[in-house]
């Protein structure tokens, strides 16, 4: 089985993202955000994890789109020696839909591709 | 009795760490035979430092041996002979039976690695294991089960997804999947159902034993990763549910909600006491300090005391391994290069004792280690006659290159020029700097070292839903806001007068556009730091408590201002600021 195959989907806002499932560490329901000071949008603060101090990034608010607070999220691995927390406001459900350029389809609905690369650059741009 | 536990338990920890770099001296032996020509150095420097530990716990055998073989790969200077290949294999077997023997005679009770058990019992086996209703239900997550059997050996993984509905008919609370685990590992059947005791009537397993395995020959099976990163992870699931549960049980009983208050405070004592398994005392980096400096000064006819701190630090386990060899080379550098015999301390008119003493502090996750010896200091000519004539570098730099020596003849304990390139080299792993600074008066060495993880009690402030630690120390004075009178300076902020100073007054809610009301009970913190004084506007003092500081640089970025993410286990994160810089940077 290649693991990269299955995605895990979930929305944030107005739009659904997808995540490889082997990335995924663990599904949080309830958490609690240290604010940085001149947080860049998208950075919603510090959360620990397991003893580290890892970033957790909101997915609507990079997009610019007000979303509701929610307390779910998924702690996400992005390569070998870092990880981060992208807020989530349902349940992330399994698929092996292979997706298509950067999103995964399903029923006219778009999830967006958040892969290694993506994050990283997500982290960078929101850091800027 | 707690001395000879100590013991005991020291020595089985020089066996178990020098056997291991043994066998990184092993590996580089074979990398030369097959001609990787940067082995001589590197095996060169693993073997001054299995020499170093072993003199510090007295095993001469053992130092004698690494000593010889230090000799025969120094007289090296192109390939080696045959025969003189054959000398060096036979000298690497010797001092695996020292060790050996060395293991036998101390009889303290074996500390089981991972490496030593999987070579002796390993079996392969066959685990099926197939959710069914309800696993999920009952909070169950299969992936948890699968790496919990991966850190018990080498293990690959087959997925069923047979049972896979189309999308549209995906049930997120029904099991679907069903994964074939073969895995190597010494663990008996016993244990690996017992894996499953908490979810037996919620899966079907079937745990198969295949063929036996030879024990391998030489190849050690990867270190297993440690079972406490899983234990935390659980930690904070159980904090998340705990968290939802007090919101629910709002409006039910006060008993109700305390013992749900109560069951959060076990919840974050157990997640510092875990820390404290996975961090460990920079103290037990000293133990071995005193032992070796009786025996060297036996050695050497020289005499020193030694000052030791007692400030307790915590570190993660590989750092304070780098660091306690790196104080053994420099305690013994300082023995053989600066502290002066007996007879010329009185004739430069210093006391026939020398002093050797160390000092240790934390400057956020910063740890400053200073080690001081009032010998004759660095010798310039020496080490210049010692570098060539054609050098222009720095004697304070020179020190630290491989091969540079000022001893003629070589010892046990100095002469290779090794010594001072193993510091720097820890040094530069664990990414710290290191400087020397030398008079007539002695030598000091000043190291700072970023760690990723310590242990620390501070001082913790609430202000809205956030909360923020400081270090007790910079607290001068709390005053309760309403006490003094506050102004507002038209573009400059608040300021209050106090003992006939006007003070600026630093609000955390305005600079962090944190939400909430001010309560009227706020208080007013004078602060003291790095020379300058300040006053912080805060809703309330906690408590002081221990709380775990985490690198943020790790995950994410270096954040001006943010020294560290700090917690006590609870969900509520704190952040350690630099005012100053955070306050400052506005202006």
């Amino acid at each position: 089985m290649n693991p990269s195959s299955q995605w895990l989907l979930f929305r944030r806002g107005r739009q659904g993202f997808a995540v490889a499932a082997d990335a995924l560490v663990c599904q949080l329901s309830a958490f609690a955000c240290a604010v940085l000071p001149d947080a860049p949008a998208g950075i919603v603060g510090l959360f620990s994890f397991a003893g580290e101090a890892l970033p957790m990034l909101d997915m609507a608010a990079v997009a610019g789109d007000l979303a509701e607070p929610t307390g779910n999220c998924l702690i996400i691995s992005i390569d070998a020696k870092r990880q981060l927390g992208l807020l989530s406001d349902d349940v992330a459900v399994l698929t092996n839909t292979v997706p298509e350029q950067d999103a995964i389809v399903i029923d006219d609905k778009h999830y967006k591709l958040l892969n290694a690369p993506v994050l990283i650059q997500l982290l960078a741009g929101a850091a800027d | 009795m707690t001395m000879t536990v100590q013991v005991a338990s020291l020595s089985a920890l020089f066996i178990e760490e020098s056997r291991q770099l043994l066998m990184q001296i092993e590996q580089g032996w074979q990398q030369a035979q097959s001609g990787d020509i940067q082995w001589r150095s590197q095996m060169l420097r693993q073997l001054h430092q299995l020499k170093g530990m072993a003199a510090s716990f007295n095993q001469s055998a053992v130092a004698d041996c690494c000593h010889q073989l230090e000799t025969q790969l120094n007289q090296q200077d192109s390939a080696m002979s045959p025969e003189q290949a054959i000398a060096v294999s036979q000298t690497l077997c010797m001092l695996h039976d020292i060790l050996h023997s060395v293991k036998y005679v101390a009889q303290t009770p074996a500390i089981e690695t991972p490496e030593q058990i999987t070579t002796a019992n390993e079996q392969l086996w066959r685990i099926d294991f197939k959710p069914l209703p309800g696993f999920f239900a009952n909070g169950q997550d299969p992936l948890h089960y699968l790496k919990q059997l991966q850190q018990l050996g080498d293990m690959t993984v087959l997925a069923d997804t047979s049972q896979l509905p189309v999308f549209a008919d995906f049930d997120a609370s029904q099991p679907c999947l069903s994964w074939q685990v073969t895995l190597k590992t010494d663990v008996d059947e016993q244990s690996l159902w017992q894996l499953f005791d908490w979810v037996k009537e919620l899966c079907q397993v079937n745990i198969t034993a295949l063929n036996e395995i030879p024990p391998p020959m030489q190849s050690p099976a990867p270190a297993r990763q440690s079972p406490l990163n899983d234990i935390m992870r659980r930690h904070q699931q159980q904090l998340a549910w705990l968290q939802e549960l007090q919101q629910a049980a709002q409006g039910l009983p006060s008993s109700l909600q305390n013992r749900l208050e109560q069951l959060q405070l076990a919840q974050s004592q157990n997640y510092l006491d875990l820390q404290k398994l996975m961090l460990k005392p920079l103290s037990t980096a000293y133990q071995r300090l005193p032992g070796l400096l009786q025996t060297i000064c036996k050695q050497t006819g020289k005499q020193a005391d030694l000052v030791l701190p007692s400030q307790p630090i915590w570190l993660p386990a590989m750092t304070l391994d780098l660091i306690s060899d790196v104080l053994i080379q420099l305690l013994r550098n300082a023995i053989a290069h600066g502290i002066e015999s007996p007879d010329s301390r009185l004739a430069a008119g210093k006391s026939p004792q020398g002093q050797i003493a160390i000092e240790h502090y934390l400057d956020g996750l910063q740890l400053k280690l200073h080690f001081y010896d009032d010998g004759c200091g660095l010798q310039s000519e020496k080490i210049l006659a010692a570098a060539g004539e054609n050098t222009s570098a720095d004697i304070h730099e020179l020190i630290f290159q491989a091969g540079l020596s000022t001893t003629r003849m070589p010892d046990l304990l100095a002469g290779r020029g090794i010594g001072l390139d193993l510091v720097r080299q820890h040094i530069q792993q664990l990414q710290g700097h290191i400087s020397v600074a030398s008079d007539n008066a002695g030598c000091a060495f000043h190291i700072s070292i970023p760690l990723p993880q310590t242990l620390q009690v501070l001082q913790a402030v609430a202000v809205a839903d956030q909360i923020f630690v400081v270090s007790p120390e910079c607290i001068i004075a709390d005053l309760p806001a309403s006490s003094l009178p506050l102004r507002q300076v038209s573009g400059r902020g608040e300021f209050v007068e106090y003992q006939q100073q006007w003070w600026p007054v630093w609000d955390i809610r305005q600079r962090l556009k944190l939400v909430g009301p001010m309560p009227e009970d706020s208080r007013l913190l004078i602060m003291r730091e790095q020379g300058r004084q300040y006053m912080l506007r805060v809703d309330k003092l906690l408590l002081p408590a221990e709380y775990l500081l985490s690198d943020v640089q790790r995950h994410y970025q270096s954040l001006p201002g943010v020294v560290a993410l700090a917690t006590n286990g609870g969900l509520q994160p704190a952040l350690w600021l630099q005012w100053q810089q955070i306050f400052g940077e506005r202006k």
